[in-house]
């Protein structure tokens, strides 16, 4: 029988070693609510990156947090805790009274630098949230005026 | 006085007709990008019919040649040859009218056996025989 067999190899890679694309261009991350020390978990929702083929994985990690006004933070990511469900990330953290009334997180505005790691080609890029922690005091809730006294 | 005269066949006698495989280089590696789009490769060349009794006048004497695609597909230590289908099928499509391999897939697991390398064929014979 007359036949003939020609063979070669196709070598498929990983597209995401080195995604088409991977950029921070439409995101803005959104800054969380206002806390007035109020012992409520305040979650912040990450805006995912744009990564091409956009099956490849990012995982997102606070990179570090300052004050706005330029002050040393007392508020550092091990703080926060960055939880990822079903492919949403958000960042969460509690600001209980204690840390107040101890002078522990000062009021103040505090920037949070998300960073997001293609996790195979391992680039990364930052965006930022801000946090504003008030102060419960200023102003206080209501001031009354005590008993007279002769 | 009367004789017998075998006539035979020489297109299933290789002594006579052979099918001549494309060079390496007009049947290059392939290399494909899971997660990319599809990509439809260039034609790699043509099998040929060689007549080793030359010339031969009817070059069409033994028909057309058939063409049928394959890649060699790991199990259990060792590796299967899996027919390649003629359309959309994930991750080797073969169209053996005009010779050309595409490639489509999601599938990460490719990667998994021999770093995503694998041996792919064709076969040809003659559409007659």
């Amino acid at each position: 029988m007359t036949t003939a067999t020609k063979s070669t190899t196709i070598d498929f890679n990983d597209a995401c070693l080195d995604p088409f694309d991977f950029n921070t261009d439409s995101v803005s991350q959104s800054d969380a609510t206002p806390n007035k020390y109020t012992g409520t978990e305040i979650s912040v929702p990450v805006s995912l990156y744009t990564i091409e083929p956009v099956q490849c994985a990012v995982s997102y990690s606070c990179q570090s947090v300052t004050r706005t006004d330029g002050q040393p933070s007392q508020v550092s990511c091990s703080d926060f805790i960055v939880d990822e469900t079903a492919g949403v990330w958000s960042f969460a953290i509690t600001a209980h009274s204690d840390k107040y009334t101890n002078q522990v997180w000062d009021p103040a505005v505090y920037s949070i630098t998300i960073a997001g790691t293609a996790v195979k080609s391992g680039e990364t890029l930052t965006s930022s949230f801000q946090l504003e922690l008030v102060d419960p005091c200023n102003p206080p809730v209501s001031v009354s005026v005590g008993t007279l006294e002769d | 006085m009367t004789f017998n005269v075998e006539l035979r066949n020489p297109c299933i006698d290789t002594a006579y007709v052979n099918i001549v495989s494309p060079l390496a280089a007009d049947f290059p590696s392939l290399d494909h990008l899971i997660f990319d789009d599809g990509k439809t490769f260039a034609p790699h060349g043509p099998f040929t019919i060689a007549f080793s009794q030359a010339p031969v006048d009817n070059t069409d004497l033994c028909g057309s040649v058939q063409l049928e695609a394959f890649w060699m597909v790991p199990f259990e230590g060792s590796t299967i040859k899996t027919a390649v289908p003629a359309s959309n099928s994930d991750p080797l499509t073969y169209n053996p009218a005009t010779r050309q391999w595409s490639a489509d897939t999601d599938n990460i697991t490719l990667l998994e056996n021999n770093l995503g390398i694998y041996t792919i064929l064709v076969d040809a014979t003659l559409a007659s025989y």
